[in-house]
């Protein structure tokens, strides 16, 4: 990368947040039109800010993403930070939606991506998944004191997150997969056995690649099937 | 529980086979849900406000049929454990169905309602669907034609063939090949974990295709004239291309890159971990 793109990358967020100059806007654009790495920079801030804006659009307990975004903005207030304004925030108390800022630094930025996914699969599990599941998610909380995956407190970290999720959705599987055939269980454990070879074939790769956003966004999409069999599968206990 | 079901199978055929027939009146737009099932299940369509239920059971089984308003509930139960039950319905093309068959292959012709069926060992086999239509196998394999609707079809362990479809296509499986063929859609999304993706349809502008394997190949077939930036990216996989494409981002060796055809309207993502991506003209697959 160029020292120009270097000096370029550190501002597309201002610009997505339309807060460059027009002096300063032009100048980006024209670089922008000669640097295939900015582009594809640019389109994948623009991709994760969509994510989040869908994600904050849908109706959650305890609106997920503050607690998100708040953890996300305190761990990048570093010098690398980079702030992106989201226009789809929160209502005020006057009824207007407010403008809202999220901060992220560039591997904060691949985390999110990777957060927002999973969290993104956690909510549609609360709003979709059979009743037994949530009935096991009620006596595990009531049992462990741990809030349910949609209800995320803003101390733990990105990674722990999803994790958790998993963690969760494989005691609801405990609990009902002896109201399984045994052969719909191996069937299940063999295909979770791929996604998780998956899974570790692609963290494995961005240990070697940590900024390489494919690869994020990638690892992203393998936790999501995973969290989406596991809730399908607490499911089918209830068939 | 497989013990169960051989247990209840040789109780069924010991028992003397038995036949329930039945027809009901109910409204063109009846909601009709088929609960518990365990044996094959035929549904196909007529143009009468009648539902007919033809169900094969032993004589220990019995069918349940509920009508509240515009619900019609089916479903069956047995004295010795679990039913086995074979139903073939007749309903009103516009009904809506929704079939929840533990152990059954679901075969549906004609309907033009919206669709939801959930089999754990069994392939779903669509003709028809309108409106909504989710289909979701574990063991089995799913095939959906002539659909119009905003169709999601997955399965775990099974293929995803998806022949003539029409509206929005999410089609996802673990184990298995996903085929989209002659599709007619601007919003496609097709995932698979341990198979193949084949696409052979039309790329249509302003559209959003995205095809992801982790460990098998995409193929991916479009038209001649095509308008779409593709992106194409991966960890070790293979491209190639028929077409004649000027890369603008990256190159093949970093495995990330992207270029466009013709007017680059509609976008097209095409991702594989570790297999081959080759993109190539419609009806060449």
């Amino acid at each position: 990368m160029t020292n120009e793109a270097d000096r370029w990358q550190e501002r597309l967020s201002e610009y997505l947040d339309g807060e460059l100059d027009s002096e300063q806007t032009a100048a980006l654009e024209t670089h922008l039109e000669g640097c295939a790495e900015c582009r594809r920079v640019l389109g994948e801030l623009r991709e994760v800010v969509e994510r989040a804006g869908r994600l904050i659009d849908m109706p959650a307990a305890g609106d997920l993403w503050t607690g998100i975004a708040e953890r996300i903005h305190a761990e990048g207030s570093g010098p690398a930070a980079w702030p992106i304004a989201r226009r789809a925030g929160r209502t005020s108390s006057s009824g207007r939606r407010q403008p809202r800022r999220v901060t992220f630094s560039l591997p904060q930025l691949a985390a999110a991506a990777v957060l927002l996914v999973a969290l993104s699969a956690g909510v549609a599990w609360q709003a979709a998944g059979g009743a037994a599941a949530r009935r096991a998610e009620l006596a595990t909380t009531a049992a462990t004191g741990q809030t349910p995956a949609g209800l995320l407190p803003a101390s733990r970290t990105a990674s722990n997150d999803y994790e958790a999720a998993i963690a969760q959705l494989e005691r609801v599987l405990a609990a009902g997969r002896q109201r399984l055939d045994t052969a719909t269980v191996r069937t299940l454990d063999e295909r979770l056995a791929i996604i998780d070879r998956a899974i570790d074939e692609a963290r494995e790769a961005l240990a070697a690649d940590p900024s390489n956003a494919y690869l994020n966004r990638y690892l992203a999409g393998a936790i999501r099937r995973k969290l989406d069999l596991l809730r399908r599968t607490a499911a089918l206990t209830e068939l | 529980m497989t013990a169960t079901i051989l247990a209840a199978a040789l109780s069924t055929l010991m028992a003397i086979q038995q036949q329930t027939d039945t027809l009901i009146a109910v409204p063109g737009d009846v909601r009709i849900s088929l609960t518990g099932v365990s044996g094959d299940v035929a549904v196909s369509t007529w143009d009468q406000n009648r539902v007919r239920v033809l169900a094969e059971h032993g004589s220990d089984d019995r069918v349940n049929i509920a009508l509240d308003g515009s619900e019609l509930s089916i479903s069956a139960a047995s004295s010795m454990g679990l039913a086995i039950v074979d139903f073939e319905l007749t309903v009103p093309t516009a009904a809506s169905l929704n079939i929840s068959a533990p152990f059954a292959d679901v075969r549906i012709i004609g309907t033009r309602g919206n669709v939801s069926v959930e089999t754990v060992e069994g392939d779903i086999h669509l003709e028809g669907g309108r409106g909504q239509v989710q289909l979701h196998a574990v063991s089995g394999d799913v095939m959906v034609f002539e659909t119009e609707a905003s169709l999601e079809a997955a399965s775990v362990d099974g293929d995803v063939t998806i022949t003539n479809a029409s509206g929005t296509i999410q089609a996802e499986t673990v184990d298995g090949d996903v085929s989209l063929m002659n599709a007619a859609s601007e919003s496609v999304k097709a995932a698979s974990v341990d198979g193949d993706i084949t696409w052979d349809g039309d790329i249509r502008d302003g559209g959003r295709y995205s095809f992801v394997t982790h460990d098998g190949d995409l193929m991916v077939g479009v038209q001649a004239g095509a308008n779409a930036q593709v992106f194409v990216a991966s960890f070790d996989a293979d491209f190639m291309s028929d077409l004649d494409v000027e890369l603008e981002a990256g190159d093949e060796d970093a495995k990330r890159f992207n270029f466009t055809l013709g007017s680059g309207s509609a976008r097209i993502e095409l991702e594989s971990f570790d297999g081959t991506i080759r993109l190539t003209r419609r009806g060449s697959l």
